[in-house]
């Protein structure tokens, strides 16, 4: 009984996976095929990618959900300064610069100010929303004759490069998570921050760099999502705010974890984007997504808490 | 002289409102037990905390190996080898054993990741030169007992090399052998040169462990004494400023009207247990930590669900047991963690005092009558004499004392008849818990059956009416504290039978 529990939680996620792989496999001829396989993967790429910065900030004990909002706004950045002429690396150091001005200011908020990250988040969340109205006047900056989508999307062999840097992302995320002093001392401030601090550890300097090493992968996220979309649009980053999250805490149920990880948020984006891809190669109606992605997180949600005996035990 | 390590002198440190030390000097020589007593907001923390980096001192001087010090963090106070180690021993619950010894000196390999094996291995080391051969450095903290953690968070300091170890309250949950294997390890520690100052508010331990005492009162040096020239009952003076009168609070009671009934109780780490607490009587729940007090108290409470067994209380007998429905059959409980369980520690006094007796302050638990809820908190803040400035004063701002007062202030709104008390004085000092037992009587005085567990023998012999004594989740002796007297009942909490005694 309690292997049986045990096992569930553990590999939920990859059942579901593999699960639905074979059905998809055998519902649609077109979903095995190669180009389908790497279009699935491209889909994933940027939920995963956002995802990772997210948690980040989650292994650390915040989260931040600016990042609906620094996503359009730095792909505003980013856009107006190609179309203005800049070199291609001014506009891509211009971006990650702002994105981590961002994040430091609301590390301050949160650690200086003590105010609680998943509600100055969204302050900051709707305020650079408006910054983008602001700047762009409220018009999509498109990007066709400014950016050549090969840099991101062209192949190398049968994989497009985008997937390789989601891979050594993946990569070097992991290790600095689950085998660094650094990543250990992270997740420690994060679960722990008073014994963290009598054991030496000052939170306020980890929490600080979780902030800004998810901004910077956000900004990642931003240059990329601009790439795929060929400009920067308002709906950048709103559209992308429940799916991440979604990806986040689905991941923390991988392997019976219980908290938040980088190898979880690989799978769950894989898992999300599967589903995407696949139910519109069924042909399924457009509301079912939404709907499968809505059950797919309460049965995490259920099985992060399955070993708690606590009423409601959901962490930020 | 030359033989001081650490010296603090006229050490003072204001707080707003409080003068919170005023010219106090302690000093530590190398390889003694120095203890440091002194009631709940006397200043110990203070000055520990003053010390350890985490407050910094208004005045006064501190000289560390002989070098003066001007200011220092936590950080720098570890690297110059001084060690401490808290009550609540802040280990991260979720980590292993063997991550908790080096977090923040993660043994390295060449590429800066972590070396696991190392670390296991070094960890197996630090534990074995205490002594501790049989715990998994793999296994998670939240898996082990206090004890155990507490035998971690020992291996964690030791193997920093420390040549001066701060102890905070560190017997205040253990048992009894569990305490005795931490005073081996600090003999030998001392043996080794070290030098520990040891908190505490238990007077036996002072006398077994220590070569000096440091008496703190009100913010001010009382005395620094050789342990030897200075007896109990005078330490205890210069705790309290004033006499104190060691007194029995038992007494035999008539046992008519019975309140609670149990039979044959089973469930988790309880294996058969029965009870008859009746109006009027104080029963003390007496065994060592982990002989399933704790665990009969939730079974009975219904936190945690019976697989055998009988709760009557009254006429009423409790099926489908929860807490909701003992409150209403009439149970109150002071939980063993108060920090966790029994406090809303971010909630005001008043709202804490409140909580359970909603409906009597509140029309349909909606419209508050705020008048009639500030003169009851007021009565009750008065009567148990809870320190605090307001009584809209966060819990957490108070002592553990005065925290425990007010979960008791809590229940005493309610109409409870039954009042189950989980280790009500731990962490508690010697006038605190004095007004605590003295409180228990109160109750039983106005008709109210009390359940009190503790694993202080000793306590439990001289607050109770009668005794039940617990080993591995059974009741193995009942007895008379007046006939009774530690040994025989410590006897028994060790699973030993009276014939040993002779």
């Amino acid at each position: 009984m309690n292997f049986t529990k045990e096992f569930v939680q553990k590999y939920t996620v990859f059942i579901i996976l593999i699960v639905l792989f074979v059905i998809f496999s055998i519902a649609s001829p077109t979903f095995m095929q190669v180009d389908n396989l790497m279009n699935l993967l491209v889909q994933s790429t940027i939920l995963g990618i956002v995802g990772f910065g997210l948690v980040m900030i989650m292994i650390a004990g915040e989260i931040d959900l600016a990042f609906a909002g620094v996503i359009p706004f730095e792909g505003a950045i980013f856009a107006t300064l190609l179309t203005n002429g800049r070199p291609f690396w001014v506009a891509a150091l211009s971006t990650l610069a702002i994105g981590l001005l961002v994040s430091y200011v609301i590390s301050l908020l949160v650690t200086r100010l003590k105010l609680v990250s998943f509600v100055s988040t969204i302050a900051m969340m709707f305020l650079l929303q408006g910054i983008w109205y602001a700047y762009t006047g409220g018009k999509n900056i498109y990007l066709e004759d400014y950016f050549n989508r090969d840099i991101v999307f062209g192949l190398v062999g049968a994989v497009p490069r985008v997937v390789i840097l989601f891979a050594v992302i993946f990569i070097i995320l992991y290790f600095l998570t689950e085998q660094t002093p650094f990543g250990l001392r992270l997740r420690i401030v994060g679960e722990d921050p008073e014994s963290a601090r009598t054991m030496g550890l000052n939170p306020i300097v980890y929490k600080t760099a979780g902030f800004l090493i998810g901004g910077a992968i956000f900004a990642i996220g931003a240059f990329l999502s601009t790439a795929r979309m060929s400009g920067a649009l308002a709906t950048a980053g709103a559209n992308m705010l429940m799916p991440v999250m979604t990806a986040a805490f689905v991941g923390q149920t991988v392997l019976g974890m219980s908290r938040p990880n980088i190898p979880g948020v690989l799978l769950a984006a894989l898992l999300l984007g599967m589903i995407n891809n696949a139910f519109v190669l069924l042909r399924l109606p457009f509301w079912s997504v939404p709907i499968a992605e809505g059950l797919i997180l309460i049965i995490a949600i259920y099985l992060t808490n399955i070993n708690k005996r606590d009423v409601v035990q959901i962490s930020m | 002289m030359t033989d001081l390590i650490l010296e603090m002198k006229s050490i003072s440190k204001q707080f707003p409102g409080v003068q919170a030390l005023q010219d106090v000097d302690f000093s530590i020589r190398k390889g003694e037990i120095h203890a440091l007593v002194g009631q709940n907001g006397a200043g110990k923390s203070t000055l520990l905390k003053i010390l350890s980096g985490v407050y910094h001192k208004d005045s006064g001087k501190v000289t560390l190996n002989g070098k003066e010090l001007r200011r220092w963090t936590p950080q720098q106070m570890i690297d110059w080898g001084v060690s401490f180690i808290y009550q609540e021993l802040n280990l991260v619950q979720s980590l292993s054993v063997a991550q908790n010894i080096y977090i923040g000196r993660e043994p390295k390999n060449p590429m800066g990741l972590i070396d696991w094996n190392t670390m296991r291995a070094r960890a197996e080391e630090a534990l074995a030169r205490i002594g501790v051969s049989e715990l998994d450095v793999n296994t998670h903290v939240n898996q082990l007992t206090v004890a155990k953690q507490q035998l971690v968070a020992i291996a964690r300091v030791l193997d920093m090399n420390p040549t001066v170890l701060i102890l905070d309250e560190p017997t205040s949950r253990l048992g009894l052998e569990d305490a005795e294997r931490l005073f081996t390890i600090l003999r030998n520690m001392q043996e080794k040169g070290l030098s520990i100052i040891y908190v505490t508010h238990r007077l036996s331990n002072i006398y077994r462990l220590s070569d000096r005492i440091t008496v703190l009162r009100d913010g001010k040096l009382i005395i620094t004494s050789d342990t030897d020239k200075l007896p109990a009952g005078e330490l205890v003076k210069h705790m309290v400023g004033q006499e104190v009168v060691d007194l029995s609070y038992g007494s035999k009671k008539e046992l008519d009207q019975m309140l609670l009934q149990v039979n044959g109780l089973f469930g988790s780490g309880v294996n058969g247990f029965d009870l008859k607490l009746h109006a009027s009587e104080v029963v003390g729940l007496l065994g060592a930590v982990g002989a399933g007090k704790t665990e009969t108290v939730r079974l009975l409470f219904g936190i945690d669900e019976r697989s055998e067994g009988v709760i009557q209380i009254g006429d009423t007998v409790l099926e489908n047991h929860t807490p909701t429905r003992a409150i209403s059959a009439g149970m109150a409980l002071c939980p063993e963690d108060r920090k966790y369980q029994g406090l809303l520690l971010d909630n005001s006094i008043s709202e804490n005092v409140t909580l359970a007796g909603l409906e009597k302050f509140a029309l349909w638990a909606l419209f508050p009558n705020r008048k009639k809820e500030k003169s009851t908190v007021l009565e009750l803040v008065n009567r148990l004499r809870i320190a605090t400035p307001e009584i809209t004063t966060h819990s957490r701002s108070l002592s553990g004392g005065n925290q425990q007062k007010v979960v008791l202030a809590k229940w005493l709104c309610t109409d409870s008849k039954v009042f189950l008390f989980d280790e009500p004085t731990i962490g508690v000092d010697v006038q605190g818990k004095a007004e605590i037992y003295q409180l228990l009587h109160e109750l039983a005085d106005q008709g109210a059956g009390v359940l009190f567990v503790t694993s202080d023998i000793e306590e439990g012999l001289q607050v109770c009416d009668r005794v039940l004594v617990m080993y591995k989740g059974q009741i193995v002796a009942k007895l008379d504290p007046r006939e009774s007297n530690k040994e025989e009942a410590s006897l028994y909490a060790m699973g030993g039978s009276p014939d040993e005694l002779h």
